[in-house]
């Protein structure tokens, strides 16, 4: 029997997550959502996740903080960033932190599925 | 010629340099409409429910909206003066409105956490508020504010009597066809006495496919083009044409891009009541016609139907000549 894929979603507007859960419990992921990333690292800490969802504009920290910290913890977690500025400095940035993909909001959930879709892929070899 | 003639050159009054100005901003004009319309149909878009949007998305759709209405209205002014006052008073109420529209989705979003009773998510409640003010049914949209400027500004433009008179077009410009007149619209002034007659129909890649069935019909002698007692005026450069008509009775206009880039081309055209424009127009056009005029257009297509569009006008328009009422 494979394993769940546990996913965690960061974002401080809490729509994102909301909405996000249901559709990706579809697939058959564990799914836990927060709304800021010191919440989100706390738990990551007690128990890892395997992909991280994070919005990169948020008050306390953000999202760029979050990817370093999740990898720095975990370096099997895929980081897919989440940014309503899809500028390709912001893109360059997350990717050259170790970012695993990038998706800019608004966003159809069948997209951001995709991106989830390989990086299980990569998650098992 | 030394620098002060060329100078002066400039200087002198000239009807087709202003004309050309003129058709450069009406240009620039349909430009900002036309992002403003591609804003409206992403929000249409992410309106139905299949995109994930936050709070965010929505207050950049309505300053993007704001700023470039804003646009819109400093073209109207450059080319209307007289209307300015009116169209910024409109304007500062759109501004206002959509102020409210954010304060009332905040206490909207108050009063659903205090309750605990959410009927539609509060982003998606201010977006549905949002395309309200935009092209709702109430008579006070963007869209009207829209229409409104644009039929204020043709009516004030389209009188090509500002060319003072027909001599001036007849003396000075290129005719590709009976009372058809051709304008390089980019021509350094200082030179349009030489150089306007050297520009040629295929120099302008729209007025090409507009005239294509005229030709190809002239060529094969079966029917003979019939531009009849209408003066036309086509102000044209490599991938833009605005072509306007010159009649007491039949006010027409087209201005479109060519350019093979399906961001950038579209096909805006106003006829006032005496041209049926629905028998001018292939399928596709959004049409809306008030009791001052008929206004369409065709966007966000591929450059193919675009030159088929084109096509398919110049043979209405050209060949066939039944599109007055």
């Amino acid at each position: 029997m494979t394993q769940k894929l546990k996913i965690m979603i960061i974002d401080d507007e809490n729509i994102v997550g909301r909405r996000l859960k249901p559709a990706l419990e579809k697939t058959g992921a564990d799914v836990e959502t927060f709304e800021d990333g010191e919440s989100a690292l706390e738990r990551f800490t007690k128990e890892p996740f395997d992909i991280v969802i994070t919005d990169i504009r948020m008050d306390k920290m953000d999202g760029l903080e979050v990817l370093e910290r999740v990898l720095a913890l975990s370096n099997r977690t895929k980081v897919i960033m989440i940014t309503g500025y899809a500028t390709v400095e912001t893109a360059r940035d997350a990717l050259s932190k170790g970012a695993f993909d990038f998706i800019a909001k608004p966003f159809k959930p069948d997209d951001l599925r995709t991106i989830i879709k390989r990086a299980a892929e990569e998650l098992k070899t | 010629m030394n620098i002060l003639e060329k100078i002066n050159l400039v200087r002198r009054k000239n009807p087709i340099q202003d004309y050309c100005i003129q058709t450069i901003r009406f240009i620039k004009l349909l430009e900002n409409s036309r992002v403003l319309l591609d804003l409206i149909a992403d929000g249409d878009e992410k309106s139905l429910g299949e995109y994930i949007l936050d709070r965010h998305y929505v207050i950049t759709l309505i300053d993007s909206v704001i700023e470039r209405l804003g646009m819109m209205v400093h073209d109207a002014c450059v080319l209307v003066p007289s209307i300015g006052k009116d169209l910024y008073c409109q304007y500062d109420h759109h501004k206002k409105y959509a102020q409210n529209l954010l304060i009332n989705s905040q206490n909207y979003e108050k009063n659903i956490s205090k309750s605990g009773s959410e009927k539609i998510e509060p982003e998606y409640k201010l977006l549905a508020n949002v395309l309200e003010w935009l092209h709702g049914d109430t008579s006070e949209t963007v869209m009207n504010f829209i229409k409104y400027l644009f039929l204020n500004v043709i009516q004030d433009i389209q009188s090509l009597e500002k060319l003072n008179n027909k001599n001036i077009v007849k003396n000075n410009l290129k005719t590709i066809k009976d009372n058809f007149y051709l304008i390089d619209l980019w021509l350094e002034p200082i030179f349009s006495d030489q150089k306007q007659n050297e520009y040629q129909t295929k120099d302008c890649l729209p007025l090409k496919y507009l005239l294509m069935e005229t030709e190809h019909n002239n060529e094969s002698g079966h029917v003979k083009s019939n531009l009849s007692d209408i003066v036309w005026l086509a102000a044209a450069s490599e991938f833009q044409i605005s072509l306007n008509t010159w009649h007491k009775n039949y006010k027409f206009r087209l201005d479109a891009i060519s350019s093979g880039h399906k961001k950038s081309d579209f096909i805006f055209t106003y006829a006032n009541l005496s041209v049926n424009l629905k028998q001018i127009l292939p399928e596709g056009f959004h049409i809306e016609t008030t009791k001052d005029g008929q206004l369409a257009w065709n966007l966000g297509v591929s450059p193919k139907t675009i030159e088929d569009n084109l096509m398919f006008i110049g043979q209405k328009l050209f060949t066939e000549n039944k599109w007055r009422v």
